[in-house]
């Protein structure tokens, strides 16, 4: 059955499901729209190979190197609606830290069981993608190395940049007879070697200057 | 105490912090705890008290009597690799923005009710305990029943009630008094009548409504279900005798098929689960004819968006 057979069926009974098509990649619940511009990652004509991940992400990889980008809108539980973008970079560089697979796949980093990395903030500023407030941030990931009773850094083994963006969306989800959205950030991210890293960041910076966020139902 | 206890004391204080006193090149201090500066390559090293032979494996300064006599060698430290001291690649800064990302921040949880229709698959294992339809030898009868039809669910405030309404038509799958012989019924004042044959039911519509209280992945309900069943015997040996005569004196006998209906009124209570819409649920009932366990699969067919 294809793809599209499949789509057009989850559409008939509510399940809306992610689209990857000519014009770019649409989220299923969320007014997020990475346009495919001239130029950018999505464009076709630049090596980059675009699929959807089983979460409803974008997965974009590179054909000539080992750089990844990926696309995600994470749900955030009720203890962290409130809580600032630098908070939750920091909360997402700790997650993997702790091997959360969870967090490391979010991210497009290679992972595997209880795969752990020894992460270190390289740079972190406030920024605006798609016209709502973000934080960037720059991580670098290492191998983790034992000293005594310590784990300590080893040698890098890839280096992130990520776009954690919070502006007026929500993640869509049922209950019962009830459509609720929660609070949710965008969460994009290159992955790449550290010496890939400064060449495919200009494509990662086309990439976020081609997301539209569409505002919430109800927003004024 | 002992005069040895403090002693004892100061080597555990030095077992636990020597490792960090080590690495970062502690001074000598009064207590003697860390090490002297020159000794961080062996941190488990250890002076020799006046007047006594040296412990080999007790690591602190002053020895302790009470020190285990050996030790594992430690595993050799290895200094960290400093991470480079990088900034964020110059391509980035068209993104970069002064201020600060905490403004803006949608904090509410919106919740919107609507209309969901689904498609209902449903098995219920019913305790039978009508007049007619019990064999009097033997105890209460049940059967099961396979049922289909449409459901109904509308959301009534915010995202945690719903009221649900369901109609639906079934069949019997299998009886547990299924030919076993004899099933009362009617009869007059002063007469009953009793069908000799095994029986076919047809639920000829089911209908139920419930108020549901959900969370995040379950809902419980309370509500009421009642529908029409028909009884068809075929080839049925109907005995008409006088009432409270087991053995008939003067029976009155025919043969047919027989067709009796009777109603279902039952209390139930719901437990189920939705994953992606699909909804799953136990339901427990209570009344007329008796006890009725279900299990019931519903997959949306359409909703409001």
């Amino acid at each position: 059955m294809s793809r599209a057979l499949v789509a057009a069926l989850l559409a008939l009974v509510g399940c809306a499901t992610p689209t990857l098509a000519a014009d770019g990649y649409r989220h299923p619940t969320l007014g997020l729209h990475a346009k495919a511009s001239e130029g950018t990652p999505l464009s076709g004509r630049t090596g980059w190979s675009p699929t959807l991940a089983p979460d409803g992400g974008l997965r974009l990889t590179r054909e000539s190197s080992a750089a990844r980008i990926a696309l995600n809108a994470v749900r955030l539980p009720a203890a962290l609606h409130e809580t600032g973008l630098p908070a939750l970079a920091e909360r997402w560089v700790a997650g993997l830290t702790a091997g959360q697979l969870g967090l490391q796949t979010l991210a497009g980093v290679p992972t595997a069981r209880r795969t752990t990395y020894v992460t270190t903030v390289l740079d972190a500023a406030d920024g605006r993608v798609a016209g709502q407030p973000a934080r960037l941030v720059f991580v670098d990931l290492a191998e983790p190395r034992t000293s005594g009773t310590e784990t300590v850094r080893g040698e890098t083994q890839l280096q992130v940049l990520a776009a954690l963006v919070r502006g007026d969306v929500g993640v869509r989800r049922d209950i019962g007879e009830a459509v609720v959205e929660e609070p949710a950030v965008i969460l994009a991210t290159l992955v790449a070697p550290a010496e890939e890293l400064e060449a495919e960041a200009t494509a990662f910076v086309a990439f976020l200057e081609a997301l539209e966020l569409r505002p919430r139902e109800g927003t004024p | 105490m002992s005069p040895r206890l403090p002693l004892a004391l100061a080597g555990c204080i030095a077992t636990l912090v020597l490792p960090v006193a080590s690495a970062t090149a502690q001074t000598p201090d009064d207590d003697g705890i860390f090490l002297e500066e020159g000794d961080s390559d062996d941190p488990f090293a250890e002076e020799a008290p006046p007047g006594r032979a040296p412990a080999p494996a007790a690591p602190v300064t002053p020895p302790s009597p009470a020190a285990p006599a050996a030790r594992p060698e430690p595993p050799p430290r290895v200094d960290p690799i400093p991470p480079p001291e990088l900034e964020l690649p110059e391509a980035v800064g068209v993104l970069r923005e002064s201020g600060d990302a905490e403004r803006e921040i949608q904090t509410a949880v919106r919740a919107r009710p609507r209309t969901r229709v689904a498609l209902a698959v449903g098995w219920a294992l019913q305790q039978d305990g009508s007049t007619f339809a019990v064999a009097p030898d033997a105890g209460d009868a049940s059967d099961s029943a396979l049922t289909l039809g449409a459901e109904v669910g509308h959301g009534l405030f915010g995202r945690r009630l719903s009221v649900h309404a369901g109609l639906r038509v079934g069949f019997q799958v299998a009886a547990a008094n299924e030919g076993s012989g004899v099933f009362a019924y009617g009869g007059g004042p002063t007469s009953e009548a009793r069908i000799d044959a095994a029986s076919r039911r047809t639920q000829l519509f089911d209908a139920h409504a419930a108020i549901r209280v959900h969370g995040r992945a379950f809902f419980l309900g309370l509500g009421a279900r009642g529908g029409m069943r028909v009884h068809r015997y075929a080839d049925a040996l109907v005995v008409e005798t006088p009432r409270g005569y087991t053995v008939p004196s003067v029976p009155n006998v025919e043969r047919g098929t027989e067709r009796l209906t009777s109603g279902l009124v039952l209390g139930i209570a719901q437990v189920g689960l939705l994953f992606g819409g699909v909804e799953a649920r136990l339901e427990v009932g209570y009344g007329i004819p008796g006890l009725s366990v279900g299990l019931t699969l519903a997959v949306p067919l359409w909703r409001t968006s």
